[in-house]
């Protein structure tokens, strides 16, 4: 696969089903919050690409009226070609470039900001979210999505014996978010000979870089120290998402308050199981869910909800003739309501 | 915060009063310390009774334990280092300031009675619970600061508990200062904490001492010198006024091969200088005139000498004679030992700094000779004096074989080089190198 061609030139956004079933959570958890919570002039500000699966979302479900989208240069007059409701503004450049000039327009406005980058995390992308947690009002939710594939960041080098600790997978991520964003558990380990290896293994790695992200956003704004109206604002994690249609992404994120209102969005995430580990914090949650076909879809939501246990559901289900794997079926049953099924129909 | 000024007539003479309110005192002792160095200096109080209590066999800390909680409500730090006594806590412990005739510390100790322990309570939160089980008694300590502070007594009242036969101290703070519960909440806080912890208690944790934070244990870090066929490290050992000096230069890591364009903190946290007091470090990697660089006119560092490494140890049974403040974070650069081990440090820098001047007439030659036969030594195995060996580069100038080649390309297409050769980190320079080397190669065969 050819690495430099934008991504929407190699894949139809539509049809990734995990990215679908994340979008849902996110937009779940926003759409009470926000009910509840009346925000006025509330915008929108991602990455629309082509397609503006969340830009529709953010019109229909939280009733955003103002959005705009960052697009690159080259292909903006595209973006704006299929921009799907007349109150999307392509926004085309470098986003670390305008980025600042569209905050400062709005800066007292509550913005739900959605970055999803196709690559990895780099400088330019650590920047984009300074600037983000440095300018955004309070009741503003900041959610980033970024590779996360441990093969992306550990240093492909002919002498494993000699890598360095910028040739770690951790190493490499402990440089663009500091010290401070990395556990003392999976620090690099030191050899014998002055080499590193990574203290990581390849499948957890998407869940280490979902938690130094969301340490990284908690330090930073702690130190930044920002006030709002006489009362500091402080960061309250939302999202630890890791979904799978292709290539690893983790999807981080979360709102930054008040001490007054915090309580209001951790009491709304502990009530959400799939969110939520239960004590107001984001629980890392891994989608790597198989399409299913539309028979399929019919016949397992035919047994559901089923209260009665995974056991006895998964027992209905093939009863009926479902010939899915027992661990695909308790995924489908974690995430059923959420799930999407792509139809092609003729137009 | 304020001193109370008030003037009467006592008799013939006319008074001023300018006695210190408690709030002026709390709030000038916690000004000008850290809430980490607080924490360190509670850690240090049971390191002392670790010392006190010694292990009966093995390393001296070997089955002694530290753990500390903190989250956005409460910290607690907990030990079985021993407990304080009862005799301790009435009479010195607790007191403000060391009463002249209060035992002398534990001999190589790191905890200053008189300020450490309120210090950080103050700084921490408003309510605390001091607990002690120790071979004379058990217990607790009640202190409301604001109900402290609003008597006119500086004593502070205890209550006897039920014996454990685990003997340590437990201190509980709840009701935490603003800024402290922020910093608490923050996991970044925690994370550096426990770095912090693995590098200035590292010689403890050698010696058997385990420290845990939120659950977590403090990893060990190992401070270690290059030894090789060519390079060897200095060891320079003396007694000074009643201290026992060691000091150390050499090298931890290769030196560059040329200036890089920015560094992280992280790349060169193990080079300068580290000072060691009674085994808890003070500086660590200290770049700056707080040891040798640019002090009276020294060299001040360079990128040049990233790779070095220098260690100067201070051992005393007498704390008072080290050359360290109260916080424990900085040197008193007054101090006439301390001076004169600067003068000693200087000597070995300079020695270790002509060399790195010295390699660039023949890089690759030094390059070789600095890793044949490389190994690392833990320093704490560096007691034998030695003088510095570094490889024997020929004075004679030599007619430069190579060029510099330097250029500007697009930022895109350098990042398509380094995803395409799988190293996300890699250097503008060494992206150089690859597609020269790649050229020629492929075009000339070489």
């Amino acid at each position: 696969m050819n690495t430099t061609t934008p991504s929407f030139e190699r894949l139809n956004y539509l049809l990734r089903t995990n990215k679908h079933v994340e979008r849902k959570l996110v937009f779940d958890l926003l759409t009470v919050m926000y009910h509840k919570l009346s925000i006025p002039n509330l915008w929108y500000l991602g990455f629309g690409s082509m397609w503006f699966s969340d830009f529709k979302l953010a019109h229909r479900q939280l009733n955003i009226k103002e959005m705009v989208s960052i697009e690159h240069e080259d292909y903006a007059d595209r973006a704006t070609f299929n921009s799907p409701l007349a109150s999307i503004k392509v926004e085309p450049g470098d986003s670390s470039t305008v980025l600042p000039k569209i905050l400062d327009e709005r800066s007292s406005r509550s913005v739900v900001a959605w970055l999803d980058y196709d690559g990895i995390l780099k400088d330019t992308v650590v920047s984009d979210l300074n600037i983000l947690l440095n300018k955004v009002t309070v009741n503003s939710v900041v959610i980033f999505t970024i590779n996360a594939s441990y093969g992306s960041y550990r240093a492909k080098i002919s002498d494993p014996s000699k890598r360095s600790r910028n040739q770690t997978a951790v190493g490499l991520i402990e440089e663009y978010l500091g010290t401070a964003a990395i556990g003392a558990q999976y620090q690099p380990q030191l050899m014998g000979n002055g080499a590193y290896k990574d203290n990581v293994k390849e499948a957890d790695f998407p869940e280490f870089l979902a938690e130094a992200l969301q340490t990284y956003i908690k330090h930073y704004v702690t130190n930044g120290a920002r006030m709002h109206e006489g009362m500091e604002i402080t960061y309250t994690p939302l999202y630890k998402l890791h979904h799978i249609d292709g290539a690893d992404m983790i999807t981080v994120g979360g709102v930054l308050t008040t001490l007054e209102s915090n309580e209001l969005w951790k009491a709304e995430l502990q009530k959400i199981n799939i969110l939520s580990d239960g004590q107001s914090l984001p629980a890392y949650r891994k989608l790597d869910l198989i399409p299913v076909t539309v028979k399929e879809k019919i016949t397992l939501d035919s047994c559901l909800p089923d209260e009665t246990g995974e056991a006895n559901y998964i027992n209905n289900v093939k009863a009926k003739g479902i010939k899915l794997h027992d661990d695909e079926l308790i995924k489908y049953l974690k995430f059923y309501q959420h799930f999407p099924v792509f139809v092609e129909t003729p137009i | 915060m304020n001193s109370t000024i008030e003037a009467t007539v006592e008799g013939a003479k006319k008074i001023i009063h300018a006695d210190a309110t408690k709030d002026f005192f709390v709030s000038m002792i916690t000004r000008d310390i850290s809430l980490r160095d607080c924490i360190f200096d509670l850690l240090d109080n049971a390191i002392d009774g670790a010392r006190r209590n010694p292990a009966a066999t093995g390393p001296i800390f070997s089955g002694k334990k530290i753990e500390i909680y903190f989250d956005s409500k409460s910290f607690q730090i907990k030990d079985n280092c021993g407990g304080l006594t009862l005799s301790d806590a009435i009479d010195y412990a607790f007191h403000f300031g060391r009463k002249p005739q209060s035992p002398t510390d534990v001999k190589g100790g790191i905890g200053l009675y008189g300020i450490g322990m309120k210090r950080a309570i103050f700084k921490i939160g408003l309510n605390c619970d001091v607990i002690s089980h120790a071979s004379d008694a058990s217990f607790k300590v009640i202190l409301d600061v604001r109900a402290w502070q609003a008597k006119e007594s500086w004593d502070f009242e205890y209550e006897s508990i039920d014996v454990d036969d685990v003997k340590g101290v437990t201190i509980d703070i709840s009701n935490l200062n603003k800024g402290v519960a922020l910093s608490f909440e923050d996991p970044g806080f925690k994370n550096e904490l426990i770095k912090d912890i693995a590098r200035d208690y590292a010689f403890f944790i050698q010696q058997g001492l385990e420290i845990k934070v939120n659950n977590s244990t403090v990893p060990s870090y190992q401070y270690e010198l290059i030894k090789s066929a060519n390079v060897e490290p200095a060891v320079l050992s003396y007694a000074d006024d009643g201290v026992d000096v060691r000091i150390l230069v050499g090298l931890v890591d290769q030196l560059p091969d040329d200036i890089p364009e920015e560094l992280k903190p992280s790349a060169v946290d193990r080079y300068g200088w580290f000072v060691i007091c009674n085994d808890r470090v003070v500086l660590a990697a200290d770049k700056t005139e707080r040891t040798v660089w640019g002090d009276d006119d020294f060299k001040v560092w360079h990128p040049q000498y990233n790779g070095f490494s220098g260690f100067v140890f201070f051992k005393s049974d007498d704390q008072s004679k080290l050359p360290w403040t109260t916080t424990k974070r900085e040197l008193d650069a007054s101090s006439p030992l301390y001076r004169r081990a600067i003068v000693k440090m200087k000597e070995l820098t300079d020695q270790f700094t002509k060399y790195t001047a010295l390699r660039k007439q023949d890089l690759d030659a030094a390059k070789s000779a600095e890793i044949e036969q490389k190994t690392v030594i833990d320093v704490s195995k560096l007691t034998v004096p030695q003088v510095m060996k570094m490889p024997t580069i020929t004075s004679n100038f030599v007619k430069p074989t190579t060029v510099s080649i330097s250029y500007q390309r697009a930022k895109e297409d350098v990042e398509a080089i380094k995803r395409h050769l799988g190293y996300p980190g890699m250097t503008n320079k060494d992206i150089g190198i690859a597609t020269f080397q790649f050229f020629l190669e492929v075009e000339l065969g070489k």
